[in-house]
């Protein structure tokens, strides 16, 4: 069916992950792109390979599996859930339990990180499972609110543990990103140290690039084949009618149940790679702000949708470091003498008794570049649901939708 | 249409930033977004030279320089609270430092060359500490504030495995244990935990004094390393005295976390003394709380838990009443050699600003890490490695009376600072002398901030011969000295 | 209730429950006005809106500006009695965060009529960001911004005129800005009800109750979403601002836009669409949150430091099992 990208001739073809050649061609391009940004292989993303950027790509990468979680519950299931920050708690408190060390107060277990870290995604489904029930009573809003207090409740519960969770404000430090057998001395690949591999010198963060980049991709196959599973299916149901879903044979509690515990598994994961890659973590991190941060990513790139929610959690996270880029300009073009000067100068306050909305010294007049930075993006979450509300997806379609009309517009 | 067109706009403009903030900085600079640069308000030449304070040789010809120096600059990092709990004290301390550097640069700079500060905000919050960190360390030579203590003690590892030192914004016991810290950070002042030693044995002399008994307390604290430190000092003459503590509040108080059932307790035990270690708007709801309901007790605390903006609120009279505050150096305005010349520069810096005891703090903490650079230049290295082990070989820095003078000679027990000065504050003294709206400039003798020196240097015998060998109380092992 | 707590605590009197009851009521009276913002907001114009909180230390700061920096009231009655300089100055201010909640409704809410509610809730979440950032620039600057001087963690002072004094009855102290709370929140009550009886308040009703039809009724319903947005706003501020006087807090400061969140589990105790539901849902959390916040304050070995902040959502659990639509919710007809 060569140049018919549309017509699929099988019902295996139409269900298939990648239902067009265009597309396989497509992922596998990007997944070996990806693949090349710690060597600096392809000009004009080498910039990428610096620490500072693999950081934030690790960071991005890992909401992405979070926000995958979060998708199944959202997108597919249609429970909206404000508590993704509490299951993400519940698994790196999990991990560290069993891959900490216990010192002083505090308590471990010192195990490999092939126990700790699936075990900390089921510990997060378990808990899942036994918040499910409340969903199956309570709806929509008051639903999100609920799972609202239960953030503040693991919080809490967190917070006074200091056992497991470490001081208030201080928390503890998580196990390293290392894989053992067992509790041997030297670590069989050590993910956490600059190091030689394959005779080419790497970054830790680059190695860190590595195991998230193949974890998000497992990730990412297992969330999108999900949708076609009856599990999925029987989601989609209680999403778009439960009654009428129920009517049909679909079990509502079951479902729901099952949806929570698989959007609390990812979260889990999700919750322990990160508190092992930042090293530590305060009981506090596990806040409605970090919540607020996925039902972001999935709004902003598009319930339902596993390639937007993908592009949603890198548009979150690197957010900030764009907009801190643009006030960077912003400054170099106030100072500078270019056309750009003098609206540059309108927005930046270059000293005390400069007038600006921005100050880019430690404090003065108008606001800091941090406070910048979270204006804009409250700003731009605002707009972007505003003009979009599909999000990036919607965008995407509409370039797609575009290009294949060309040059008709209808 | 239109929608489409402006969102893609914006999406544009923001990787057009991100490319283009890429190409002229790389990543690993800072974009001249951090980098603070309040030139405009002191005019070179004009204010004096910091007074040379130790004899420290000329740079030597040949430097060797590696990390955030360079032929015309050396670039310094500042983590400070800008936006936090702490925000009221740290602004006005980076903002002295910013002061002080300008002075600096205005005099020839260090070894020729200009002292570029790099100020990032950190919110008094751990993981943001983190990342501000992790975002400046490769452009910077060292730290000159690093605000925290609990933030600072994290950071330990990763200023080991960068090999850099940092001056912590905080009087945490640790810091003068190098089996603790390194050598990585440099401490000043005394102590929590020998500041809470004073503070007990003082309170209790003044009760035993007033009333003819010994004073029950309570204490409430913030956990870990800031809040524990001072706990453990408190506790260890607490128990030396045969104080009774009524009330053990250790770490309770939580950032965000409501405070009443600690009032409550205060309330219910009735301690003649209450020992506070917070930030100052939780020490504001402490004790509003309790005075409010009828709370007759005396307060004081550790240095940071006070802020005399308190005085701008309606706990004015309660804190003239009943609270006494504490210090590591004099209050704004004392007569001492050293504070004319903070005075005169920061007037010249910023006229319109309040006057601010934190000034004090940000401008020794500024005249540490120049004496440490000078003596690494004199030593003719100015690598990260150089700026270490000035640091750990400098022997005295003197403060001209603004606080006592840094020795670091011998063992941190033989050079470890005992004294604190002890104040009362007067919403009197501050309100005639125009409260809130005294400025540096307008204001006679520069104003004041409403705290009234009871005490100068005083050492209690438990601190003095307490013998301090390292951290009173850490993450690990918890209270290390009993009590 | 009354006597069970003190038997468990076997502690001192009546005198004390009574004065923690007042506390309650007035915290209750705060969460009170925040969760009845949010009730008028959701009814008119079926938003959640997460920029409570923002628009409560906005407003405060509105108070506090107008009061403390301007000293409105001062120079427009110089010679009357503190309270109603500072009632004047707070009316002002509570006005001026009335025009915030109006603009922000036209800017961001407007646009969305009709999109999903959790797209709309994510928006309030953006402004929520946007206000509160905003809002923390210009708390502790005073009166001049260009000193670039902040005191966030000490905060404004609203300037109430009640400072640290109390009633004195005999063992029982109740503070006097704790009555003043009270007082307030029950005018306001007493004001909104006499409002949704007047012309605009039925048009209002109208329109919760079906915008179409009350559209071909010729009601504007644009005009009753910049009404309800702004009624909430005005309310958050009046809550907020009660929120930052002592002795409960010296100000407002960078937490006060964090009480609002303690109001959500009073709507949804009451019912998120139900004016009763609020007032009941907020002084209920209220009480709950100070008694248990005494009576169990020797308990923090078991139970955790801060446990009574977490009471308003255990209640709410407890109530949603029971009552899967609060306590005065309409229930959701739900067709096949």
């Amino acid at each position: 069916m060569r140049g018919r990208p549309l017509l699929y001739t099988q019902y295996e073809d139409e269900q298939a992950l990648l239902p067009s050649m265009t597309r396989k061609v497509m992922v596998a391009v990007l997944f070996a792109v990806a693949l090349t940004i710690p060597f600096q292989l392809i000009p004009g993303l080498d910039f990428l390979a610096s620490s500072g950027w693999l950081i934030l790509l690790n960071r991005a990468l890992i909401f992405a599996i979070g926000a995958l979680g979060l998708n199944i519950l959202v997108g597919l299931a249609g429970q909206v859930s404000l508590g993704h920050a509490f299951f993400m708690g519940v698994g790196a408190y999990a991990a560290v339990y069993l891959g900490g060390e216990a010192s002083g107060s505090q308590i471990g277990l010192g195990l490999p990180i092939w126990i700790w870290l699936p075990a900390a995604g089921i510990a997060a489904a378990l808990v899942g499972i036994i918040v499910a029930p409340t969903s199956v009573r309570v709806r929509g809003l008051y639903l999100a609110i609920v799972t609202l207090g239960l953030v503040f409740i693991g919080e809490h519960i967190f917070r006074n543990w200091s056992s497991l969770a470490g001081p208030a404000e201080l928390g503890r430090v998580w196990p390293a990103l290392e894989f053992r057998f067992w509790k041997e001395e030297t670590a069989l690949i050590d993910f956490d140290s600059d190091g030689v591999w394959f005779g080419i010198e790497l970054l830790k963060e680059a190695k860190i690039f590595f195991l998230m980049l193949v974890l998000a991709a497992l990730f990412t196959v297992l969330a999108k084949n999900l949708a076609r599973t009856r599990i999925g299916r029987s989601f989609a149901a209680i999403r778009d009618r439960d009654i009428a879903a129920e009517v049909m044979g679909v079990a509502d509690a079951k479902a729901k149940t099952q949806a929570f515990a698989i959007s609390s598994f990812y979260a889990g994961i999700a919750g322990a790679l990160l508190a092992s890659v930042v090293g530590r973590l305060p009981p506090e991190q596990w806040s409605l702000f970090l919540s607020v941060q996925f039902v972001a990513i999935v709004l902003i790139g598009g319930a339902g949708t596993v390639a937007g929610v993908l592009l949603g959690s890198f548009f979150v996270v690197l957010l900030p470091r764009l907009v801190e880029n643009l006030s960077g300009v912003l400054a170099h073009s106030a100072e500078g003498d270019g056309w750009f000067q003098p609206i540059a100068d309108f927005f930046v306050a270059r000293s005390t008794d400069d007038f600006g909305l921005v100050f880019l010294g430690a404090d003065g007049p108008g606001l800091t570049t941090d406070q910048l930075n979270a204006v804009l993006y409250g700003l731009l979450i605002a707009l972007f649901l505003i003009f979009e509300p599909l999000g990036l997806f919607g965008i995407w379609i509409r370039i797609r939708n575009y290009w294949k009309g060309w040059p008709f517009t209808y | 249409m239109a929608r489409k067109l402006i969102t893609l706009a914006f999406v544009f403009a923001l990787v057009a930033a991100a490319c283009g903030g890429t190409d002229e900085g790389g990543t690993t600079t800072a974009a001249p977004a951090t980098t603070a640069a309040p030139a405009t308000t002191a005019p070179p030449g004009t204010t004096a030279a910091p007074a040379p304070t130790t004899t420290i040789a000329p740079p030597a010809e040949e430097i060797a320089t590696d990390i955030g120096v360079s032929d015309d600059e050396i670039r310094i990092g500042l983590l400070a609270d800008l936006t936090g709990p702490f925000s009221g004290l740290t602004v006005d301390i980076v903002d002295a430092q910013l002061a002080y550097w300008d002075i600096v640069n205005a005099n020839g700079g260090i070894a020729g060359r200009t002292v570029v500060p790099v100020v990032e905000d950190t919110a008094y919050d751990v993981v943001q500490h983190g990342e501000k960190y992790t975002k400046i360390v490769d452009d910077v030579v060292a730290f000159s504030n690093s605000t925290g203590s609990p933030h600072t003690a994290s950071l330990l590892p990763s200023l080991a495995e960068d090999n850099v030192l940092a001056i912590p914004l905080s009087w945490y016991s640790g810091w003068a244990d190098p089996a603790f810290d390194g050598g990585l950070t440099f401490e000043q002042g005394t102590n929590y935990c020998l500041e809470a030693m004073n503070m007990a044995e003082w309170l209790a002399a003044k009760h035993e004094t007033d009333t003819g008994a010994l004073p029950t307390v309570a204490i409430v604290t913030r956990p870990g390393d800031y809040g524990q430190d001072a706990a453990a000092g408190f506790k260890h003459a607490a128990a030396e005295l045969g104080l009774e503590i009524v009330y053990d509040g250790e770490g309770q108080i939580v950032r965000g976390a409501d405070l009443t059932p600690i009032i409550g307790q205060i309330l219910q035990t009735n301690p003649d003394w209450v020992f506070v270690t917070s930030a100052p708007s939780e020490l504001g709801q402490i004790m509003g709380g309790a005075v409010s309901q009828g709370f007759t007790g005396q307060w004081t605390g550790s240095g940071p838990s006070y802020d005399f903006r308190l005085l701008d609120s309606e706990l004015a009279p309660a804190l003239q009443g009943f609270y006494w505050n504490t210090g590591y150096y004099v209050p704004w305005g004392t007569d001492v050699p050293g504070m004319a010349e903070i005075q005169e520069a920061l007037t010249a810096a910023y006229p319109d600003r309040r006057p601010s005891d934190a000034f004090i703090i940000g401008w020794t903490e500024a005249r540490q890490m120049e004496q440490i650079l000078r003596l690494a230049a004199a030593n003719g290295d100015l690598t990260r490695q150089g700026v270490i082990d000035a640091a750990n070989s400098i022997e005295t820095i003197l403060l001209d009376g603004a606080g006592p003078d840094l020795n670091y000679r011998g063992e941190p027990g033989d050079y470890v600072i005992r004294e604190i000065d002890i104040f009362k504050p007067s919403a009197e003294a501050y309100a005639a002398a125009g409260g809130a709206d005294q400025t540096l400039s307008g204001a006679a003798d520069g104003g004041t901030t409403g705290s009234q020196l009871v005490e100068k240097s005083y050492v209690g015998d438990i601190a003095a011969s307490f013998e301090f060998t390292g951290a009173c109380w850490t993450e690990g092992e918890g209270n290390t000295i009993g009590g | 209730m009354d006597m069970m707590f003190l038997a468990q605590v076997g502690s001192t009197s009546t005198e004390i429950l009574i004065s923690k009851i007042v506390d309650g009521l007035a915290l209750g009276a705060v969460y009170a006005l925040l969760a009845l913002g949010f009730v008028i907001i959701y009814k008119a114009t079926q938003v959640l809106s997460f920029a409570h909180g923002a628009l409560s230390a906005v407003g405060a700061y509105l108070v506090s500006y107008f009061a403390v920096v301007w000293n409105i009231g001062g120079r427009v009655a110089g010679g009357a009695p503190q309270t109603i300089q500072f009632f004047i100055s707070a009316i002002v201010g509570i006005a001026a965060a009335a025009v915030v909640g109006i603009v922000i409704e036209r800017l961001f809410i407007r646009p969305m009529i009709g999109q999903p509610i959790f797209s709309i809730a994510m928006i309030t979440i953006g402004l929520d960001i946007m206000l509160r950032t905003i809002g923390n620039d210009f708390i502790g600057q005073g009166a001049n911004r260009s000193l670039g001087q902040t005191s966030l963690a000490t905060g404004d002072t609203i300037g109430a005129p009640w400072g640290l004094t109390n009633f004195d009855l005999g063992g029982i102290t109740i503070p006097h800005s704790y009555l003043a709370t009270i007082v307030v929140a029950v005018f306001a009550m007493v004001g909104l009800a006499l409002f949704f009886r007047s012309r605009t308040g039925i048009a209002m009703r109208a329109t919760a109750f079906d915008q179409e039809a009350a559209m071909a009724q010729g009601i504007s319903a644009g005009r009753i979403f910049a009404l309800a947005w702004g009624i909430g706003a005005a309310l958050a501020a009046i809550g907020g601002a009660f929120a930052a006087i002592p002795p409960r807090n010296f100000g407002v400061n960078n937490f006060t836009a964090f009480i609002a969140l303690r109001a959500f589990p009073a709507i949804i105790l009451g019912g998120l669409d139900s004016i009763i539901g609020a007032v009941v849902g907020g002084f209920a959390i209220g009480l709950a949150e100070v008694l248990t916040g005494h009576y169990l304050a020797s308990f923090t070995d078991t139970i955790g430091i801060g446990f009574n902040t977490i009471v308003p959502y255990l209640l709410m659990l407890l109530v949603l099992v029971v009552k899967p639509y609060g306590l005065f919710g309409t229930p959701e007809i739900r067709r096949v």
